[in-house]
């Protein structure tokens, strides 16, 4: 997986879903940096996943400027950019595919039509399942699998692409600590290989350990951006979420947000 | 339910699906009984069109125009027939011609042609144990709206002529169609005569006399009869009674129970043998038909269904029937077997 | 979890999963079980005959009607029945991947309804009476013209094609269609009412050579076409996001296959009517033994639906003497215990 200069900037980006009576993303500039881990934070509703899919070209924008590896997004084919930008989603289906036939997939944006795979596939797609430790349990369908063992398959399906950036929304909701630890940690010697890494998480303690970058969203803008000890404050945590909380620093010296009871509610 | 993949959950929502997709064909079935019950109508198309084609000029060759208005011919007269249609079947038999007969359908009951291989269904016929049968004429339904039996039979070089079997007229047209088609002409003229015969000794006994409202029982949930244009409807009015739907243009009315009971038929007849649940119990029990005058009363009489749904050579016999249903006074020793009044002794008990 | 850097891994085996059969082998015994059920197709029948009366007529020689009832009947309709097996199940398995719904089958987008309808309406104005061929013509464009409907609604409703939205107005369209029918056939007489019916029931029957050949015509670029969109399909089949992100186009994709799959199903249905089961359940058997991978699911699919519909309709013309059993009888009775074994299978999973 090679380092390069595949980054997003977005200049002035608005979106508005069809109908909707406001802005889900509302004039957001940014850009993201090669090698680094960058996080998109922000409350229920404020944009990241949308923001997520703009940038991966699946909507189109309003108004504004998208640009990847210095080509407008919609410039992009589908195949040009999954060849860069491997992508954890949400929500899949589980149709009874194998595990290896699902990390197998990784491979597709790089076979023609009727293109049988090749030596390097089959290397590429041993090496994912490795990495992800889902190698043993190859030849079972998805079906029989945790969901914490499902969400390494899809893990180890994005490494297969190779890809120079790797996209995750959300990838450890519903794991329980030791999976979302070691997820947090493969992606932390992904980029020590060179991979940018850019995610969507509601975990902001783990964000703040593990990125380089922290992006908060707020109803669709970008209210904080930078180190996480600049972004994960009280003031500005306890405002974007509403709810009181304290910032403390833990052993590394990442801030550590601990909610706190609610007492003297105004209401 | 969009999302679901697992084997188990696969497996009931199939199954599931299984069943809804047996829904249909439930209805389907009922449809199909109500359908098949009487012999097929009509198009508007055929009609008309019927009639007799000009002799062919020269020896024994036949050529003869269908009830659908195709031309037939054949080089001689058919020796090796096989009938799709049980009325032409019994009129064949008939005129002298059983020996003729190489095929039947399954429905087909005559102890003459008992011996004959069935081919299956009239309209769903196993087309290649006709082609094996080695038929040099085959007798089919010329309101079949598929037309997919007569289109298979032609293309293979098997000579198809279908008949219409709505109403008396078809029936004597189809004796002489038959007679042709099988060289007993001579037959066949008698046998129309002695049909027209048989009528006109119906029509006449009852002249004069009062006409009992009627209502046949085609089938009895949703109840169905027959119109006024049908054979039977005919044979109705041949035999002094009056149609309780006279007023109906269709050839097989399906009728509300509630108008039933309005216009309170002084005859119910019920056609027994072709359906089990007509069957006077059944009327006795449903409400509707129990709250009819004609059935409280016992006036409820059942007929051989056999005997009046094939309109062919035995419309005489069925005329008959009909006119002792009407007037107990003309049930005579040959009937009586076919006429039955199943309510009337408790009715006078009461 | 290792994390051990990547590229430089070679695993000893490359983990291919068989399900214990490679798919050349399952697609050669496939291939011969067809061949098998079209070699017992020819064979039996209502006439019997030997196996030289059989070649002889096969070649064209011997007694005429034999001939006749061998080369104009039984192969004809053995090859439809293959073809129309062949079309059904590669189109269900489409749709199920298309849908990512375990009860999509070729009639969801209201093929069967829509076909059902112009062969009603044909029935019932008499214009079946005229030509052999405008009962299917109209079958079709029935199958097509609702096909559209339901695109047009699902295309009104979103901006894209939603599989649910789709799916929903599929089932409504089916049933605005399944109502006109017996709206029509209330009015209509006995015999419409009757040939309606046995159309709807399905029959190899009515097969000849034409319709063989239009069916192959229609089949086998079909084929082609979603044979080649199977790596794209197994993407849908995750997920529409993960297609994309996986490289494919995922609105021409959709509108490729559903219009190839509806295509499919709307010329099975125009010659033979409605055969359920077939589409539905052939697709989750292959599934239920070697998986989803469409790149192996559709040519098993293929081959396994047609050998499965010659078999039934050989079945349904022999078991009851000359008495025809109607071919939806027998895929049930003999696919439902089939497939109900499939599922209890330890290792259906």
């Amino acid at each position: 997986m090679s380092s390069s200069n595949m980054s997003w900037s977005l200049t002035d980006v608005r979106f508005r879903h069809p109908g909707a009576a406001r802005d889900a993303i509302n004039n957001v500039t940014l850009a993201t940096h090669a090698g680094c881990i960058t996080a998109l934070l922000g409350p229920n509703g404020a944009g990241k996943s949308t923001l997520l899919q703009l940038m991966l070209g699946v909507l189109p924008v309003s108004s504004g400027d998208i640009r990847f590896g210095n080509r407008p997004i919609a410039a992009w084919t589908r195949t040009a950019l999954a060849r860069e930008v491997g992508v954890v989603p949400q929500g899949e289906a589980e149709p009874l595919f194998t595990v290896r036939e699902m990390v197998a997939m990784g491979r597709y944006p790089f076979l023609g039509r009727w293109q049988r795979e090749r030596e390097s596939d089959a290397t590429a797609i041993a090496a994912a399942m490795r990495r992800c430790s889902v190698d043993e349990f190859a030849d079972r369908r998805l079906a029989t699998l945790s969901g914490g063992e499902r969400q390494r398959v899809r893990l180890a399906r994005a490494l297969a692409q190779e890809p120079s950036v790797l996209v995750l929304d959300e990838p450890t909701t519903s794991l329980d600590i030791r999976h979302e630890m070691i997820a947090f940690e493969l992606l932390r010697s992904l980029r020590d290989d060179g991979v940018t890494v850019v995610l969507v998480t509601h975990n902001l303690n783990l964000a703040a350990r593990y990125a380089d970058d922290l992006v908060l969203l707020h109803r669709g803008e970008v209210v904080a951006r930078g180190q996480p000890t600049s972004v994960i404050t009280t003031e500005t945590i306890s405002r974007v979420y509403d709810w009181p909380v304290a910032v403390e620093l833990n052993a590394d010296g990442a801030p550590q947000v601990v909610p706190q009871a609610f007492v003297g509610a105004s209401t | 339910m969009f999302f679901a993949w697992t084997s188990r959950e696969v497996a009931w929502r199939v199954c599931g699906r299984v069943a809804l997709r047996a829904a249909p064909f439930v209805a389907f079935a009922l449809a199909f009984a109500l359908a098949s019950c009487r012999a097929p109508g009509d198009s508007a198309a055929d009609s008309t069109s019927a009639r007799r084609a000009p002799r062919a000029g020269r020896g024994s060759a036949i050529e003869l125009t269908d009830d659908a208005g195709r031309v037939v011919h054949l080089d001689a007269p058919a020796r090796r027939v096989i009938s799709l249609v049980s009325s032409a079947t019994e009129t064949l038999i008939a005129l002298g011609a059983a020996d003729r007969i190489v095929g039947r359908t399954r429905y087909d009951d005559a102890p003459e042609i008992a011996a004959v291989p069935s081919v299956g269904g009239g309209v769903d016929p196993s087309i290649e144990t006709i082609v094996g049968l080695h038929p040099d004429l085959v007798i089919a339904w010329s309101a079949d709206k598929r037309q997919a039996v007569r289109a298979k039979l032609t293309a293979l070089g098997v000579h198809v002529f279908t008949v219409r079997t709505e109403d008396t007229s078809d029936v004597f047209r189809g004796i002489a169609n038959l007679g042709r088609l099988t060289g007993r002409d001579s037959a066949a003229l008698r046998l129309g005569g002695s049909i027209r015969g048989e009528l006109d000794d119906v029509r006449r006994s009852v002249a004069g006399r009062p006409a009992p409202s009627v209502f046949f029982v085609v089938f009895n949930d949703p109840p169905m009869t027959a119109g006024p244009d049908t054979f039977i409807g005919q044979l109705i009015g041949l035999a002094g009674g009056r149609s309780l739907f006279d007023d109906t243009r269709q050839l097989w009315p399906n009728v509300s129970m509630e108008e039933i009971v309005r216009r309170q038929p002084d005859v119910v007849i019920v056609p027994v043998g072709e359906f089990k649940t007509n069957t006077v119990d059944y009327l006795r029990a449903r409400t509707g038909w129990r709250d009819l005058r004609a059935v409280r009363e016992g006036r409820v009489v059942t007929v051989p269904a056999n005997l009046l749904n094939r309109p062919g050579a035995n419309i005489g016999k069925a005329a008959r029937v009909l006119r002792a249903a009407f007037y107990p006074e003309f049930t005579s020793a040959a009937d009586s077997a076919n006429v039955a009044r199943p309510l009337s002794a408790p009715a006078e008990r009461r | 979890m290792e994390s051990t850097s990547a590229g430089a891994i070679a695993l000893p085996a490359r983990t291919r999963v068989h399900y214990g059969m490679p798919v050349s082998m399952r697609l050669l015994a496939l291939a011969v079980i067809l061949a098998l059920a079209l070699v017992a197709a020819i064979r039996l029948g209502a006439v019997s005959l030997s196996t030289t009366a059989l070649l002889d007529a096969v070649t064209g020689r011997g007694d005429a009607s034999t001939v006749a009832i061998v080369r104009q009947l039984r192969m004809p309709r053995a090859l439809q029945a293959a073809l129309v097996g062949a079309a059904l199940a590669v189109s269900g398995a489409t749709f199920q991947a298309l849908l990512r719904n375990a009860l999509a089958e070729p009639y969801i987008l209201g093929v069967s309804s829509g076909a059902a309808f112009g062969a009603v309406a044909t029935v019932v104005t008499g214009w079946s009476m005229r030509s052999v061929w405008a009962l299917p013509a109209a079958a079709f464009a029935g199958a097509i013209g609702s096909m559209l409907l339901v695109f047009r609604i699902a295309f009104s409703v979103g901006r894209a094609l939603d599989a649910r939205v789709l799916l929903l107005a599929g089932v409504v369209v089916s049933s605005f269609l399944v109502a006109l029918i017996w709206l029509v056939l209330t009015f209509a007489d006995t015999e419409s009412v009757r040939s309606a019916i046995f159309w709807m029931m399905g029959s190899h029957a009515g097969a000849s050579w034409r319709s063989v050949s239009i069916l192959a015509t229609c089949l086998v670029p079909s084929l082609a076409v979603l044979f080649a969109l199977a790596r794209p399909l197994n993407l849908l089949a995750v997920g529409e996001s993960t297609a994309a992100y996986l490289g494919t186009n995922v609105e021409r994709t959709k509108l490729i296959a559903f219009a190839v799959a509806t295509l499919l199903a709307a010329v099975s249905v125009a010659v033979s009517g409605t055969i359920g089961f077939v589409g539905l359940v052939v697709p989750h058997a292959m599934r239920l033994l070697w998986g989803s991978d469409n790149r192996a699911l559709l040519p098993c699919a293929a081959l396994a639906g047609g050998a499965f519909l010659v078999g039934a309709d050989t079945l349904s013309r022999t078991l009851a003497g000359a008495n025809e059993l109607p071919i939806g009888v027998v895929t049930a009775l003999i696919g439902v215990p089939c497939f109900v074994w499939l599922l209890r299978r330890p290792a259906a999973l």
